[in-house]
Formats: C-alpha cells, sequence, structure tokens
C-alpha cells in the first residue's frame, strides 16, 4: 500500500486517496489529518505519559466529523476495504481510553451529530441523534415540563451515545435506571458499513432478539451508535434536595441499607466522605456550613405533598443514627455541585478516580477495607459515590498526585487496580474495561466473556471497530495486555508506594 | 525545548479534560474542531510546557505552530468557559498569558490584530477613517462645538471608540442624559483609544499601549474629575483591570454608565417623561456581566421605564450567551462573529421580544448588524421583517428622558 508519512513522522494509514475518498464523502472543512489537529484527539480525560507511545499509537491518522449516518456508512466501508481501524468519538469525558485510538486509524467525531429530533409529548419520547449531551437534552425537556429520568454526572459532556456505549450509571439512576433502561430503540452502523434501526417498535417488544441492548456497555466495539429513541418522563412538580451529615462512612451505609429497605424512592442517592470537604477546604473553595461531616446526599423528586411525607420517613431513618441534617442551602448547594464531582483535583493537580459496584449488604465492609488500602498505600485520597439501585453501592474513590513526579504518580496506579480486587472480595466488580482493563471481564462474566468476544469476531472479524478496547487490550502491534502481566506489575506498584514515604497531606 | 509560560503551569495542570467549556464555547460550537476549544488548546499548551527528550525519540512534534496561533487568538474572551470549569480555571485569562508570552518572545499576532497596533499608534483610534465623525480630531471639535463642554469637571465621560466613531447615537444619548441630570460633567478634551483591543490581544505591554494608558489617565487628571464613566464594558474594564495590570492604576473611580443612571434615578436627577411600551429582552454583555459582575444595575434601570415589559433571555447573567464579537474577534474572523451573533438573534427571538437592549457598544454594532443580516436572508430583496429592534441602554433611556 502506497503509505506516507504524516506530519509527525509516524507512518499513517491513510493515504492520500483514502484521505480524497473520505473528503468526497464529506466535505474539505470537515477532514483534518495535520498532527496539530490529530493530536488533540489522541486521549481522553485520563492524563497519560507520553512513553505510553511505546505501546500504543494513541494520535490518529485522520480526524473526520460527519453529519449523519450514512456518511459513516461509506467511511466505515473504505476502513473495512483498507482495514484501518474505527475510534467514535463523544465528549471524551470517560477516563479509561474508550475513545482514544491505540493504532492509530479514523477518529469518528460525534458531537456535531447533536440534534434534538423529535419530542414525542403524546408517546412520551424522545429521538436524539447520538452526538446531544445529557445536559442538552435535559434542558431541552426540562422546558418543555418533560425528563428525562437519569444522566451521567458529567451530563454537560457526556454525549447520549457516549453514556450508551460505557454503560455507566448516573445522577437518577436509583429511581429510572441508567441509559438502558431508557432506550426504546437505536440506529446503528455495523462494522460492515449497514445502517440498522433496533430495538422495541413504537408501543412494546413483540418477540424476536432486542439487538439494541448488545450495544449497551459495548464501548464502540461492535458498532457506532448514530440515534437514540429514549423514554421520556413528565416533569416533576418538584425536586427536593435533602443532606444528612454522619460522623463516618460506615454509619453512613448502614443508614443507607436502611432507607433502600424503605419504600422511599429517591431520584438519586450518593455520598462523599470529610476527606472530600476537606481536600475542598484546603484550595480555599467556599462550601456552605461551618462543620465538616461525611455527607449522604438524597434528592427526592415528584409531588411536594408526597415529598414532604417521604421527607420525614427519611429523615427518621437519619436521626435514628446520629445523622444530622442539612439546611436547605447546604443541600442544594450539594444537589447543583453533583456535575462537579472531581472539583478538588487542583488540589493534586492529579486525580486518579476508580468506579467499583459492590452489593449494598457488603458497603460498610467495603467502607473498611478501602480506607485501610488507602492508609497501606499512604494515598491522600477520599471516597465518594452513589447508590445506583437498592442493592447496588457504587464506590468512586479517588485519590490526588502530582503526574509531574513520575515513579510516585505511576505506582499509585495500582491503587485502582487494588481496589478492583477488593471489588470482586466483596462480591462486586469494577466499573468499564476500555483500554487498561479487559481483564476484568474474565473475573467478572467468566466463560460469558468469551461468548463476548464470539459475538465480536462475529461482528467485527477484521477488529477494526475500536479495536483494543472492552474485551481485550492490545497495543499497538497486536499484541494482546496478557492479564497475568498486568496484574503482577500493578501489584508490584502498590508495593512500591507503600515502600515510598507518605504522600503530603495523607488523609486517614 | 520546554517552554516555560509563567502564571498558567497550575491551571495546565489542574485541568481535568472534562469538556463541559467545550459544551458552552460560541467558537467551538461554530468551529466544530477540538483545537478550538478551550480543553483542546490547554491539552496542547500543557504538551507545549512538557517538551522533554521522549518526543524525539517517539517523534511527537509538539510546536508553537501556526494552527495554534491561530486558535489562541479566535476567542471572544466571553468568559463562558470559566462559568462551567470543574477545577475554576479562567481559561480566557491563560490565552491572556500566553499572548503576554508571545508578544515577550516576537511571536506575532495575527496580521489585523497587529497592524491595529500601528492604527491606534498613529490614529488615536482603531478605526482608519471614514466612519460617522471622522477623525479623533474632528469628533474633538464636534464635541467642543456642539456640547461646549468645560474644561474641568466632576465627572469624566469617556466615549469610547464605537460610541464616538460607529454609532454616533449612543455618544449623543449619553451626553444628553448627563445634561439633563444636571451633574458636573465634562469629556476628555483629546480622548484616545483606551487600548482595549491590545490588552486583549497580548500587545498590552507594547508601547502604543502604554502611551494610551498614560495619555488618558493624564487627560483625565487635568480634568480635575474623581470619576470616570463610560457606556463602553470594554474601557470600563481597560480603565478597572487593563492599566492596573499593563501600566498603572488610576487614581479616579471608574464606573459603568448603567451604575451612573442607577444613581441618577435613585437620587431622581433623571426621570422618565415618556413611556416604551414595548416587550424587552436584555442582552447582557460579556465584559459587563461576567468579566465584570455587573447584572443587576442596568435590570434596575429597565424596571424604572414606565411601560416596559421586561424578560430574560433562557441563558441570562452569569450563564448569558456570548453575541461573538470580543476579544477582537469581529476584526480578525467577521464571518465566525457573525454566526455567533446569528445564533444570539434566534436565541431572542424564541423569547418574542420586540426590543433587544443591551449595554455594550460593541454588543450593540455587531448584533444589529446580525439583525439586518438576518433580515436579509430571509428575503430576496432584503426586506424581510424580524419584528425585532437593537438599543443600547443609553439610547433607550436617553430618548425618554
Amino acid at each position: 500500500m502506497n503509505r506516507k508519512m504524516n506530519g509527525d513522522c509516524e507512518m499513517s494509514k491513510v493515504t492520500d486517496e483514502i484521505h480524497g475518498q473520505i473528503i468526497g464523502i464529506t466535505d474539505e472543512e470537515r477532514v483534518k489529518i495535520d498532527a496539530f489537529e490529530r493530536r488533540m484527539y489522541s486521549h481522553d480525560l485520563a492524563s497519560l505519559p507520553k512513553m505510553m507511545e511505546l505501546g500504543f499509537k494513541m494520535m490518529p491518522d485522520l480526524v473526520v466529523i460527519p453529519k449523519d449516518a450514512e456518511e459513516i456508512a461509506e467511511i466505515i466501508k473504505i476502513a473495512r476495504k483498507e482495514g484501518i481501524p474505527v475510534v467514535p468519538r463523544g465528549g471524551a469525558s470517560w477516563g479509561l481510553g474508550g475513545a482514544m485510538p491505540v493504532d492509530g486509524g479514523i477518529v469518528i467525531d460525534l458531537t456535531k451529530m447533536n440534534k434534538i429530533l423529535n419530542i414525542d409529548k403524546n408517546n412520551f419520547n424522545v429521538t436524539v441523534e447520538s452526538g446531544v449531551t445529557w445536559k442538552k437534552l435535559y434542558d431541552s425537556l426540562i422546558k418543555m415540563g418533560y425528563m428525562i429520568g437519569s444522566y451521567p454526572s458529567s451530563a454537560y459532556a457526556a454525549t447520549i451515545g457516549g453514556w450508551i456505549s460505557t454503560g455507566g450509571v448516573g445522577v437518577g439512576t436509583y429511581k429510572y435506571g441508567s441509559a438502558i433502561d431508557h432506550m426504546e430503540s437505536l440506529e446503528v452502523v455495523l462494522p460492515t458499513g449497514r445502517i440498522l434501526e433496533i430495538g422495541e417498535s413504537e408501543t412494546s417488544t413483540t418477540g424476536g432478539q432486542d439487538l439494541s441492548r448488545l450495544f449497551f456497555g459495548a464501548e464502540g466495539t461492535l458498532g457506532i451508535v448514530t440515534k437514540a429513541r429514549l423514554k421520556i418522563h413528565p416533569a416533576p412538580e418538584e425536586i427536593r434536595p435533602l443532606s444528612y451529615g454522619f460522623d463516618n462512612l460506615k454509619v453512613l451505609s448502614s443508614v443507607v441499607k436502611k432507607m433502600t429497605l424503605s419504600d422511599v424512592m429517591p431520584l438519586h442517592i450518593s455520598f462523599l466522605d470529610r476527606f472530600h470537604f476537606e481536600f475542598l477546604r484546603d484550595l480555599g473553595i467556599e462550601i456552605p456550613g461551618s462543620e465538616i461531616n461525611d455527607m449522604l446526599n438524597i434528592a427526592l423528586e415528584g409531588d411536594s405533598a408526597v415529598l414532604d411525607l417521604e421527607e420525614e420517613a427519611l429523615d427518621k431513618i437519619a436521626m435514628t443514627n446520629n445523622g444530622k441534617k442539612q439546611e436547605n442551602d447546604i443541600a442544594l448547594h450539594e444537589w447543583n455541585e453533583r456535575f462537579f464531582e472531581l472539583r478538588t483535583k487542583r488540589a493534586g493537580p492529579t486525580a486518579t478516580l476508580g468506579e467499583v459496584f459492590i452489593p449494598i449488604s457488603n458497603m460498610a465492609e467495603m467502607v473498611e477495607d478501602i480506607y485501610k488500602l488507602i492508609k497501606k498505600m499512604k494515598l491522600r485520597a477520599a471516597v465518594t459515590g452513589m447508590i445506583s439501585d437498592r442493592n447496588t453501592a457504587v464506590f468512586m474513590p479517588y485519590y490526588l498526585s502530582d503526574e509531574r513526579k513520575l515513579i510516585r504518580n505511576l505506582v499509585s496506579l495500582s491503587f485502582i487496580k487494588k481496589l478492583g480486587d477488593l471489588a470482586f472480595t466483596h462480591g462486586g466488580r469494577p466499573a468499564g474495561q476500555g483500554l487498561f482493563f479487559p481483564g476484568n471481564l474474565k473475573k467478572t462474566y467468566g466463560p460469558g466473556r468469551d461468548t463476548m468476544m464470539d459475538i465480536k469476531s462475529v461482528m467485527d472479524p477484521f477488529d477494526l471497530m475500536n479495536p483494543g478496547k472492552t474485551t481485550e487490550g492490545l497495543t499497538r502491534f497486536g499484541i494482546p495486555i496478557p492479564t497475568f502481566a498486568m496484574n503482577s506489575g500493578m501489584n508490584m506498584m502498590a508495593w512500591i508506594k507503600h515502600i515510598l514515604t507518605k504522600d503530603k497531606k495523607v488523609s486517614t | 525545548m520546554k517552554i516555560k509560560i509563567g502564571g498558567i503551569e497550575n491551571d495546565l495542570y489542574a485541568c481535568l479534560q472534562c469538556g463541559y467549556c467545550t459544551s458552552i464555547c460560541p467558537v467551538y460550537n461554530e468551529v466544530g474542531w477540538e483545537s478550538a476549544s478551550p480543553r483542546g488548546k490547554i491539552f496542547y499548551i500543557k504538551q507545549l510546557t512538557q517538551k522533554s527528550i521522549w518526543d524525539r525519540i517517539l517523534r511527537r512534534k509538539i510546536d508553537i505552530n501556526d494552527a495554534l496561533i491561530k486558535r489562541i487568538y479566535q476567542c471572544t474572551n466571553c468568559g463562558a468557559c470559566e462559568e462551567v470549569c470543574h477545577v475554576n480555571n479562567k481559561p480566557y485569562e491563560i490565552w491572556g498569558l500566553v499572548k503576554d508570552w508571545f508578544y515577550a518572545n516576537n511571536i506575532d499576532p495575527p496580521e489585523i490584530l497587529k497592524k491595529m497596533q500601528s492604527t491606534i499608534e498613529t490614529n488615536h483610534s482603531p478605526y482608519v477613517s471614514g466612519f460617522e465623525s471622522g477623525s479623533v480630531a474632528d469628533r474633538n471639535e464636534l464635541l467642543i462645538k456642539k456640547y461646549k463642554l468645560p474644561e474641568k469637571g466632576e465627572v469624566v465621560f469617556f466615549v469610547g471608540c464605537v460610541s464616538s466613531y460607529l454609532l454616533i447615537k449612543m455618544m449623543n444619548s449619553a451626553l444628553k442624559i448627563l445634561r439633563k441630570s444636571g451633574i458636573n460633567y465634562t469629556v476628555l478634551k483629546d480622548e484616545w483609544c483606551c487600548g482595549n483591543i491590545l490588552g486583549a490581544t497580548g500587545q498590552g505591554k507594547s508601547p502604543t499601549f502604554q502611551k494610551s494608558a498614560q495619555h488618558n489617565m493624564a487627560a483625565v487628571k487635568a480634568t480635575g474629575a474623581n470619576t470616570l464613566v463610560t457606556s463602553c464594558p470594554g474601557c470600563y474594564r481597560t480603565f478597572s483591570e487593563m492599566y492596573p495590570k499593563y501600566a498603572s492604576k488610576p487614581d479616579f473611580e471608574v464606573m459603568h454608565f448603567t451604575e451612573l443612571l442607577v444613581d441618577l434615578i435613585d437620587n431622581e436627577k433623571i426621570s422618565f417623561k415618556k413611556s416604551f411600551d414595548k416587550k424587552i429582552a436584555y442582552h447582557d454583555p460579556c465584559e459587563l456581566g461576567r468579566l465584570s459582575g455587573i447584572y443587576e444595575p442596568p435590570r434596575k434601570i429597565l424596571e424604572n421605564i414606565p411601560g416596559i415589559k421586561l424578560t430574560e433571555l433562557i441563558d441570562n447573567k452569569k450563564d448569558c450567551n456570548c453575541c461573538g464579537n470580543g476579544g477582537g474577534l469581529s476584526s480578525l474572523e467577521p464571518d465566525l462573529a457573525m454566526n455567533i451573533s446569528l445564533k444570539k438573534i434566534d436565541e431572542v427571538l424564541e423569547t418574542k421580544a420586540d426590543t433587544l437592549v443591551s449595554s455594550c457598544p460593541n454588543c450593540r454594532h455587531g448584533l444589529s448588524n446580525a439583525i439586518l443580516e438576518k433580515k436579509k436572508r430571509m428575503s430576496t430583496n432584503g426586506g424581510g421583517d424580524l419584528g425585532l429592534d437593537m438599543m443600547d441602554i443609553t439610547e433607550l433611556v436617553g430618548k425618554l428622558v
């Protein structure tokens, strides 16, 4: 193949001819191959050391901004013919490398497919292009008296397609479930270039397989979500935020357990430990209230009269466990801060966030073990999280470090792996695979992972659709990252971190 | 090799790359490429400051190139990114420091902005010639002949270039209000361009800016005034923030015209003789609102006008969307600025208001042009009717006192 040197001396998979073909499908304005622009698309939220580029070609060879599924289908057909990887990209607000190439190729930037196509008031659904952000969708619906039940806490940047593909939980998941529970149908472009409309018909399921479910959490490895029809709900009379302070997360956990057993159904339940607030205070960021507690934040939603009763019930549970009900302004402040979970990052200035799912029954034990791990690794960390349904606690602890201190920062990374191990011990699992944790898939699903790989190889036999993610960690040379090497490497790193001196202001 | 730009390192490392700023940036939303977003720019500048031997080994080409320079100046300085920033960064201030660094290291701003420096140097205004009131000298003469203002005064009215040369109506309205108020006021004998555009584009340390600062502050001193008032939020910020930053701190109070108007209303120095029976939408100018925190005075004035029905845009106050004409963008990329303005007009039309009011000559100029442009696009003969007029708050008040 006639390959050319491309800007930064990398061999490009995209020849002049292919470049020309892609411009032919779209137009000149929406295709870039210059190194400056491509560099912008070589990463997501995670700040990775540049040495990573020894193993991964994170720079795409070409970036294209398509305007519809048809254009994407044509681009994919070319990529398939030429053997070029294709990486779909939404808001790029995830930290596990899902939207980052590992072997160059074509990045498809979906953020300009951002139209809300139809709000069907009679049938309570909305049809959107996949590049719409959840914030924009939420705002547009609220204006008209409707509501999307749940959305990711990164809603300002996260796109519809991005959250569907990463399969996450978010604000409102407790009451309304995740993106999958809102999905009525999807339009997807398959790795063959075929465009499918899949999912339920307008009314309800009529048998046959609902293929749309395959794309939830597939991290763009099976195809590209281009449109979605989502369920909507009437906007409530009131959203009422409540906050309760506790002495520690263990007590808070026992209260949460009682609340999940009650028949109150809040919109959202989340928690932040006192270390998080201490970091904020260290930064000089104003937080209402004088006292620092471990905080349980709850949002109720519905008719005000009903909320009065629900609030009373929750108050009772909290008070019997020494919970301190916070003033309204604190609760409101906490609710408004739901999109800004990492405001403390500046104190690092590097913050690394882990995410694990644990059965509610084991929440208190998990709290204890996370703090033990933090102490053992001498990290400056805080524990935050949410309750995603009656039986699932999601822990999102993060630690602060400084990426300029290379070794210290690198070995700290093993915290995320160790956190995953703890999750497995307590009957839970880490969230998301992306580039770094495909190894967890086997541990989580056992032979189910083999079936996922079978599905992947049937749908994408040449492994061109977001290769190296979800089911297999893959380097630029097509060599998988062996799970045992990853594990022993991570264990070694944790040990090194353990023998290093304490991080400044250790939080335990 | 490694590039060190003072004062921004912590911000670069604090950036989470969450992309909230991309969703809100008016320029990014038009341009579409990540490199035009605050997130993208911060990512790349950070790479510049991190250059090491690894870049050689990995053949990573990270440099200050034309594409980057273009993006750094391609900003309306609206400050919307700050409002949604996860980690309380002020991206437009980061670009400010980068532009200052560019200037100090002989990296030129785009040609048109560089040329503006020489125009201001020779003409004492950013305009070459041929506008409503001609040159600076013509404007000065007009002020002396028509208004016969004294040499001394307690309050000095700083007209500003847009009101002097492009929107003379605004100047006349402000002077009418001042006359009616009976306060002791005057204007500068020879007002020079304040230099806002230079300060906003890294040229605050240029001799031209320095001279403007010294000249204007000395001229204010010569009038004996203890307060300077201006209807231009750009001039307002130049006096209140840029002069202290790049030159020296003025030893007089700096006020925006809306603040003075509230004083005048409160002290019953002006009263509204007529009513204005229209539905008004108010646009918060970025430099007055987000960047100076002046949200209430204009609203208070409007509420005092008999007959007015004031409505708010859906995104208002700190969330107000930029008109597209700040930071020199309307000179640098008029089409881009126009597209942002047109979006703004669509937003205003949604409120069904019949008059759009702002308190900034730059917004007034850009948005009335956008209304004309929209009308032109609506019908082939250019006679479409939007049912929307644009006014500055000084024009509106000037009409009614």
